[in-house]
């Protein structure tokens, strides 16, 4: 459904796997719920990810409402590419 | 309200007759309370039955506790130790005028007496009212009176302990808490930011329907839901398990205790709809499960509390009611948190197909259409699929159960407001850039059609609505009554905050420095001011082609005028005969930004005019040079030159070059050096003009040897001259020019032998391109 052809909308994002980066540094892996005019994001299942070298954990966060004007930039997560990372995962207590 | 009041007064009261004055109260609060009544009440049917009821209740041995938690915790205990009892009982309150149904009159009448206590019964009812009179003013009236005759049919449970006092209590807060919606004052002030809440009655069918896609979309349409996958909402998930009733919608585990009062409730939430479902038709069912009543009820009211509009609530909140089903409410909950409120947030769209309940045509009806939306959708989904791998990302969304938390509806708000913000009366001056693009765009494929002749590809284009410019003179606002004008500052009428004054500063005051930035500052200005008049002026081309025929010539001549404007901001304000200066134009040179427009304004002057821009250029190129070195933005001046070039006599041409070379007037002894020559020969820029001119000047030679031999003496002088000096400087630091003009060769082999053009060929590097 294409809704505003030559825009970008989040819309189209809706109920899909993103990941989303904050100005604070955070990045946040989740489902996007809901978007409202400013881009603020209601994220489910909302896991933090936090990357030392070619390591990562995360840490399960649950429900996240971000005000748009902190996000930086956010991208959808292919769920079949999102297997084949060079990253290898490990334990919170580890990172 | 007086009722409300009158019931406050109850819990607290310990006499026991309260019951019975609420009976005695019914007069009044008939009169008071009109729209507990008005939407189609039979009033006689009510009073009559409240008053059985109140005869009943006054039957019931003498409550022994008044206090209100403890009745409170006993109709709670009646009700059972669920946190749905409460939403229960709310939801009952939900239905009003089911009692004029006599099935139900009769049902309710032979009922056995089960409440322990009247009393207890008493302060439920007023606990209930006050529970919902937070929730909802208006609403709470009209359900008020069917509470007592509910809660007469609730089934008898054991008294308990004072443990469950402050369970009550506890529940009734927190069962508001834990659903917002309940808890949640009626908005009658929507804030800017919230979605619209109304939805049309007849659009709710609708929405089960197929949407088309879009591709040009104006200022909205009412949306549908999205294809068919992606509208499995947690709710809905939460039916589909239960949907084997729709083939048996009366299970036997029926406690005919409760049936009367699904009935009641269910009825009187029909009632809600003029003309959809008419009482006699739930005659026919026998009656429902029990216990999924208690689990209905909260989505029930839910369903009904969340509605803004009268008229659809009912109607939804059939379709929100989880299907009756064997197991018990706990099971009933959608796999994941947060069921009352998904329910409630996606009951809106959602159509049940096991609300049995329905009129049985209606169930039908509804039940085709969305058989017709799902083979639809999966048919749009086939279609529109980018590949395979999205047919595994639809069944992701198939079984994610979170899905369409976000409503259509809400979708198309922020669409609706994302395409408000690209109006625009002039989307050439708001968008320039995207206008612009999809311009290159267009015109790409155009041409490839041109060359090819495929069928024309329809790009899907962003239509944006496109406003008339209306004019709004904002009148401030004036209020009537007021002695004299009194002032409201407001986003279009601001108020002065601080009063800038400009105060013009002495001379003797300045310093050096400051007289500097002063002069900076002024030519940054100038240099605004004429890229605005060099935007406008690019911009005519366009403006003629939109325009009328009768403008075009008033286009035109205000074309010539910026063009004037333009020219004499370069070269300073008040044109004496003769430029006195070139300071102007220099310092308008020294700054980035006007290297960048002198050369977009070029090619919109007159050849006199950009000779004189050249020459001056010329003149003073070493200097320039030496300002440019950190910007380097010269070069850019070297396209428009060129072009210049072509159209100017021999004359400028060797004048020009006289210039350029800072050659002396007369042929006689050189210079010892040639400053100018070297800084002009070592800056790439300076090196690229200069033979860009040489160049022309070889053609001009060439090409009209003959007519020109009188003329080509200045030329041929100073091409000496030239040469000479080209000779004597030394080769370190020569720049690398952009182009090397093809017919140097020749015009050095004019004027010098044969070893002295190789010398300076290689010092010029032109075989080296």
């Amino acid at each position: 459904m294409n809704y505003m052809p030559g825009t970008a909308s989040l819309i189209e994002d809706i109920d899909k796997k993103h990941l989303v980066l904050l100005r604070d540094g955070r990045t946040l892996i989740g489902f996007l719920r809901s978007i409202d005019q400013f881009a603020n994001l209601v994220l489910h299942q909302t896991v933090e990810r936090i990357h030392v070298g070619k390591k990562y954990g995360d840490i399960p966060r649950g429900i996240f409402v971000v005000r748009g004007e902190n996000v930086v930039l956010l991208g959808e997560i292919d769920l079949e590419k999102e297997s084949d990372t060079p990253l290898q995962q490990v334990s919170i207590e580890e990172i | 309200m007086f009722r409300y009041e009158s019931l406050e007064d109850c819990p607290l009261d310990e006499d026991e007759d309260a019951f019975q004055g609420l009976g005695e109260e019914d007069e009044e609060i008939d009169q008071f309370n009109d729209d507990t009544f008005g939407s189609g009440a039979v009033d006689d049917d009510w009073q009559e039955a409240h008053e059985r009821l109140a005869e009943l209740e006054e039957k019931l041995p003498a409550a022994v506790n008044e206090q209100s938690g403890n009745g409170e915790r006993d109709e709670m205990d009646l009700l059972g130790d669920h946190e749905e009892n409460l939403a229960e009982r709310l939801s009952k309150m939900v239905i009003e005028n089911e009692l004029e149904d006599p099935a139900i009159m009769r049902a309710v009448q032979t009922r056995p007496v089960l409440q322990p206590q009247p009393g207890s019964l008493n302060s439920s009812i007023w606990d209930g009212s006050e529970v919902l009179r937070r929730i909802r003013g208006p609403l709470l009236a009209q359900e008020m009176p069917t509470v007592s005759v509910l809660e007469y049919a609730l089934p008898q449970r054991p008294p308990q302990g004072p443990e469950d006092d402050r369970d009550l209590s506890e529940r009734a807060l927190p069962r508001r808490s834990t659903s917002p919606v309940i808890g949640s004052p009626p908005v009658r002030a929507v804030p800017i930011g919230t979605p619209p809440k109304q939805m049309a009655v007849p659009s709710f069918n609708q929405q089960i329907l197929c949407p088309k896609p879009v591709h040009v979309r104006p200022p909205m349409p009412p949306r549908y839901p999205a294809p068919y996958g992606e509208r499995m909402s947690p709710n809905q998930l939460c039916s589909v398990p239960n949907s084997s009733l729709l083939g048996h919608p009366f299970p036997p585990s029926v406690p005919p205790v409760l049936s009367p009062l699904q009935r009641a409730q269910l009825l009187g939430g029909a009632q809600l709809q003029p003309g959809r479902m008419s009482p006699s038709q739930f005659a026919r069912v026998p009656g429902f499960v029990g216990s999924p009543l208690a689990a209905m009820n909260p989505k029930l009211l839910q369903g009904r509390i969340g509605q803004m509009l009268p008229p659809a609530p009912g109607f939804r909140a059939f379709f929100s009611a989880p299907p009756p089903t064997t197991p018990p409410p706990p099971q009933q909950h959608p796999p994941g948190p947060g069921p009352h409120l998904q329910n409630l947030r996606s009951q809106a769209p959602m159509f049940r197909p096991d609300t049995t309940h329905l009129h049985p045509q209606h169930r039908r009806l509804l039940h085709q259409r969305q058989q017709q939306n799902r083979n639809q959708h999966r048919n749009l989904n086939g279609a529109g699929d980018r590949g395979s791998h999205r047919s595994s990302h639809q069944d992701h969304i198939r079984k994610d159960p979170y899905a369409n938390l976000m409503l259509q509806r809400e979708k198309d708000w922020v669409s609706k407001i994302q395409m408000m913000q690209l109006q625009s009366t002039d989307p050439y001056l708001d968008d320039f850039y995207y206008q612009n693009y999809f311009e290159k765009l267009e015109k790409l494929s155009a041409a490839e059609e041109m060359q090819g002749d495929g069928p024309k590809k329809e790009r899907t284009k962003l239509i944006t609505p496109q406003v008339a410019k209306l004019e709004h003179t904002y009148k401030p606002v004036q209020f009537e009554g007021s002695l004299g004008k009194l002032t409201v500052s407001s986003v279009n009428n601001p108020r002065k905050m601080i009063d800038a004054v400009v105060t013009s500063r002495s001379e003797d005051d300045e310093t050096k420095e400051k007289q500097v930035r002063d002069k900076r500052r002024k030519t940054l200005f100038i240099i605004e001011k004429t890229y605005s008049l060099l935007l406008d002026v690019e911009d005519y081309e366009r403006r003629y082609l939109l325009s009328l025929e009768e403008e075009r010539p008033a286009l035109m001549d205000e074309r010539k005028h910026k063009i004037c404007c333009m020219y004499d901001n370069l070269r300073g304000k008040l044109p004496g005969q003769e430029r006195p200066s070139d300071d102007h134009f220099v310092q308008i040179m020294c700054i980035r930004k006007g290297k960048r427009m002198v050369a977009r304004i070029l090619p919109f002057l007159s050849t006199e005019q950009a000779a004189d821009i050249l020459m001056t250029t010329a003149r003073n190129l070493p200097f320039l040079i030496k300002k440019d070195a950190q910007d380097e933005v010269l070069p850019c001046l070297l396209s428009p030159f060129s072009l210049l070039l072509y159209h100017l006599p021999p004359v400028t041409v060797t004048s020009l070059l006289q210039q350029l070379m800072n050659l002396p007037q007369s042929a006689a002894a050189p210079a010892p050096s040639n400053p100018h020559l070297s800084a002009v020969l070592q800056n790439k820029f300076g090196l690229s003009l200069l033979l860009v001119v040489l160049s022309r000047g070889e053609d001009l030679q060439s090409s009209d040897a003959a007519s020109e031999l009188a003329q080509s003496n200045p030329w041929t002088e100073v091409m000496f001259v030239a040469t000479r000096e080209l000779l004597r400087i030394p080769q370190t630091g020569l720049a690398k020019p952009i182009s090397i003009p093809t017919n140097l060769v020749s015009l050095f082999s004019r004027y010098v032998d044969r070893q002295k053009l190789n010398l300076l060929e290689t010092k010029l590097q032109m075989q080296i391109q």
